[in-house]
């Protein structure tokens, strides 16, 4: 406010006051050039070894769950602040409990304001409890922190880059109801036609018949018993099963999305995923669009890794609304690269003739494919023979207590 | 009244403090003023014409009066008549009181000796003739106030205003410091000039921290530690500034003992006015209460009652008196003794109550939770005051190197072309634009040294090598103030050596 101009009048009064042998004029220069000297030193300093730091109690949460958030506000100097004032985004899907939160210019963005006034040598700590109550992937922060000398003639800023992240995994709840068909995931897992036989687990070995290849002789046995003896292996009980989530919430060609829709896709896809992998499948998850900052499509293979459902979950999670292929182009592409005998299921709000098709010829290759549809969109497709669950999309989706797989296979 | 209205009313800060300060502040330069129109020789008054208790009473009464009367769904030509009508209440109360002219509280007297003096104004001014009119500008000026919000411009530009008042006075002051009319005003100025600054300083900073609070959410998110601490940080600041400069300003006046008991003797006046403003006015209801009570007792015992007369109370020790009649039973003075002294403390009692209340009601409301820690210790300490005194040698041992250096001439070899060795790495450096802008090679105006090397070493590639060392010894004694030992400046000086000879194609 008083810009550069401050230490000119001061000299000036100082000049003036010397050269009337005013006293009173003397400390009035003195006492202008202390305040606003002191300003201006305050204001140099103030933000030199502040710390801001946050951090959350969690960085991965259930849908509905509360975590708490932590700022530490930290002056490590002997400077006392008498105001410090900081701005830090926060993502507007969260709820704060406690605090208010200001609108940001950023879309769905929000400010979390923090003013105090830290002494010399002294941490705050304010602690926010924060629900949950939308999926996704959310970053706490950047930060500015302001500060100036008291009587606000100056003032600083720095912007603090450090981000937290925050995952919300999306809804899960029980499925109702499953008919999706014996032989394949979702279903009983038992089978008696082994057709597959897993090379690492040897079950036991047996004379050399005709026909057996090479590869399967167990030499060392066949030494000792001067027969040829044929390894004979585990058959493999494990069928894949490939979830694939359309994000397409709208009738082609129109672009957009209906949030509510898709939340309900997810939370379907979730409760699926989830259902299959504690039923002992191994689950993969497909999606028509691309990853954060990367160009490479959402794509985790079918595994039992007991970390597979938080992989599913962490990328259900970062789902936005944007889809990057039709979904048709997506199963044509991906399901060829699935074990034999997997299960293609797809979960889509907007099933469209060309998955109906696609699905089509998977089924006919000998695959196993259902489609569960969500909502009334989109085009029937029982009549090609295609196994659809319908899952109404009429009831808002955080007040459900379970997915009801309607419909005939 | 909205929610933060509300809490703002609450805030005895921004409530009572901020204001305050403000009216102190406005009152230091204006009774500044008023010393000196006491001290012209042509009116000769030899008192200013309002004192300063006076000067704060009535800035401050007509704040509040603005301030409760705008408060009231009323019409505005009668807030307009209220406010009118106390302001012309309150100065003639303000003249009264501060010029008793030997007349009793209530005497009708007074109204008379004012009218004489009215009259005889011309052939022998008095300042009793003035007071009421300055009087009318205080309220004025307190209505402006009351009717402002004290934001930080408002603050500010009266702030600005009482800046360039002083200053003009001390101007006039300095400029007439040789009619003995002036003889000592200066050194009577300077606790108003120390007062304004002070306060002046402190109402710029609560309103600071009023704009800062106001322009977050409504007071959510604000540390319910802020303003305590603020204040705590702005006296001790601001009163150590002002002492520093009142001690500075002192060395250098031979009226340093002077100002130092002006200074005591001004609050001492101060907290004699206060209390002269307090007890007077309730020394008289006391003294209308044994009245009345008297009377009503009469109607009983039908005794005779002394008509009642209130005395002077203008100096306070007679006041006091007064509050205790003579006559009086003694058992009904301590009686109303204790009564008056109860009722102040149930008023104390019932203040501290409510602040108490609302303090825990905001706590419970907002919430948050908040977690003070202390950083400091000994060790830390010690090892800010060494860098701090480490920060301020290297800065003047700095300043008196640079002072030991001669004023930089033009270099030799710009005129003559005649390089006496040995150079510095700088004046290498220097050396060595001359040269390359003589080959058409100049550094422009917003090239670094590192973008320059760059551009030197495309467009001479056999010199690019030796440049970017030569840039590196240069970068390294001119920014990162690392001293070259021998070795270095020797190297340098290899290295300038062959791209003068690059540069200007000589063997």
């Amino acid at each position: 406010m008083l810009g550069s101009y401050w230490l000119f009048i001061a000299g000036s009064l100082l000049l003036l006051s010397i050269l009337l042998h005013q006293i009173p004029l003397l400390l009035l220069s003195l006492l202008f050039f202390l305040a606003v000297g002191a300003g201006k030193l305050w204001n140099r300093y103030c933000l030199s070894r502040v710390e801001y730091r946050r951090k959350l109690s969690a960085d991965h949460v259930f849908f509905g769950e509360e975590v708490q958030l932590e700022v530490d506000i930290a002056n490590r100097k002997a400077l006392p602040l008498p105001w410090i004032h900081v701005e830090d985004e926060m993502p507007a899907q969260v709820t704060f409990l406690k605090g208010r939160t200001t609108e940001s210019h950023k879309a769905n963005r929000v400010v979390l304001n923090n003013l105090l006034s830290v002494s010399w040598y002294h941490r705050v700590k304010r602690r926010y409890p924060i629900r949950c109550e939308h999926r996704g992937y959310f970053a706490f922060g950047p930060a500015r922190i302001r500060s100036g000398d008291l009587f606000g003639f100056f003032n600083k800023e720095m912007d603090t880059e450090p981000v937290e992240y925050l995952t919300v995994y999306p809804r899960i709840v029980p499925l109702e109801k499953l008919g999706i068909p014996s032989r394949q995931p979702l279903g009983d897992i038992r089978t008696r036609r082994h057709i597959f036989q897993d090379p690492i687990l040897t079950l036991g070995i047996r004379e050399y018949q005709a026909g057996d290849s090479l590869k399967r002789i167990h030499w060392k046995s066949t030494a000792r018993l001067q027969k040829l003896q044929t390894k004979i292996f585990e058959p493999t009980t494990t069928i894949d099963m490939g979830v694939f989530v359309d994000v397409r919430t709208v009738k082609p060609p129109y672009w957009g999305s209906i949030r509510e829709l898709l939340e309900m896709v997810i939370m379907v896809a979730a409760s699926v995923a989830n259902h299959a992998l504690k039923e002992g499948y191994p689950v993969g998850l497909y999606v028509n669009q691309n990853r954060w900052f990367s160009s490479e499509p959402v794509r985790i293979p079918p595994s039992q890794n007991p970390d597979q459902l938080r992989f599913i979950l962490e990328a259900l999670a970062k789902l936005h609304t944007s889809e990057t292929w039709p979904i048709a182009e997506m199963v044509a592409r991906e399901a060829p690269n699935l074990a034999w005998g997997s299960t293609v299921v797809v979960i889509s709000a907007m099933p469209s003739p060309a998955l109906a098709s696609t699905l089509l010829n998977l089924k006919r290759a000998g695959r196993s494919v259902a489609l569960v549809r969500v909502g009334k969109g989109g085009d029937l497709l029982e009549r090609n023979g295609i196994p659809v669950y319908n899952v109404p999309a009429d009831t808002a989706w955080r007040q459900l207590d379970s997915v009801a797989l309607g419909g005939k296979p | 009244m909205t929610q933060a209205t509300r809490a703002a009313s609450r805030d005895w800060v921004n409530g009572i403090v901020a204001p305050a300060v403000v009216i102190m502040m406005e009152a230091c330069w204006l009774y500044a003023w008023f010393i000196w129109l006491g001290r012209w020789s042509y009116l000769a008054w030899q008192r200013p014409p309002l004192s300063l208790a006076t000067v704060i009473f009535l800035l401050g009464a007509s704040f509040i009066a603005t301030r409760f009367f705008l408060g009231r769904r009323w019409a505005f030509g009668k807030i307009q008549a209220a406010i009118i009508g106390c302001g012309l209440l309150a100065v003639i109360v303000a003249t009264r009181l501060d010029y008793g002219g030997g007349y009793g509280l209530l005497s009708t007297g007074w109204f008379g000796y004012a009218a004489r003096l009215a009259w005889h104004f011309f052939s022998e001014p008095n300042p009793l003739v003035i007071a009421p009119f300055i009087g009318v500008y205080l309220w004025w000026r307190g209505i402006a106030l009351g009717r402002s919000l004290l934001s930080f411009d408002d603050v500010y530009r009266s702030f600005a205003l009482g800046f360039v008042a002083l200053i003009a006075l001390l101007l006039i002051c300095g400029s007439g410091s040789g009619t003995s009319s002036f003889q000592g005003l200066t050194s009577t100025i300077g606790i108003e000039v120390a007062g304004f600054f002070f306060f002046g300083l402190t109402a710029l900073a609560l309103a600071n921290l009023k704009e800062i609070r106001e322009r977050l959410l409504q007071g959510e998110g604000v540390s319910s530690s802020f303003s305590r601490r603020w204040l705590y940080v702005i006296l001790l600041v601001i009163g150590g500034i002002t002492l520093v400069g009142i001690g500075i300003a002192t060395i250098f006046s031979a009226d340093f003992v002077s100002l130092i008991t002006k200074f005591m003797s001004l609050a001492y006046q101060l907290l004699i006015s206060g209390i002269t403003y307090i007890f007077v006015p309730i020394g008289f209801i006391v003294a209308l209460l044994v009245y009345i009570a008297r009377l009503l007792a009469s109607l009983v015992t039908r005794a005779q009652v002394q008509p009642f007369s209130p005395q002077d109370m203008m100096d306070p020790d007679e006041a006091i008196q007064y509050i205790a009649p003579r006559g009086m039973p003694a058992g009904l003075v301590l009686g109303i003794k204790i009564a008056a002294l109860v009722l102040i403390i149930a008023v104390i009692v019932y203040f501290l109550a409510g602040a108490i209340f609302r303090m825990r009601a905001r706590k419970i409301k907002s919430d948050i939770e908040e977690v003070h820690e202390s950083l400091f210790s000994w060790a830390f300490f010690k090892k800010d005051l060494a860098l701090l005194f480490g920060m301020l040698l290297q800065f003047f041992r700095r300043k008196k190197k640079e002072a030991g250096i001669p004023a930089e001439t033009v270099p030799e070899w710009y005129t003559t072309g005649t390089v006496r060795e040995p150079l510095s790495i700088r004046e290498m450096y220097r050396n060595l634009l001359w040269t390359a802008a003589n080959a058409r090679l100049a550094r422009r105006d917003y090239e670094t040294p590192g973008e320059y090397a760059r551009r030197v070493g495309r467009a001479v590639p056999e010199g690019s090598q030796p440049l970017h060392q030569f840039t590196r010894l240069y970068l390294d004694v001119r920014y990162g103030e690392i001293p070259a030992d021998d070795a270095k400046v020797q190297t340098a000086t290899r290295l300038w050596r062959e791209l003068r000879r690059v540069l200007t194609g000589s063997e």
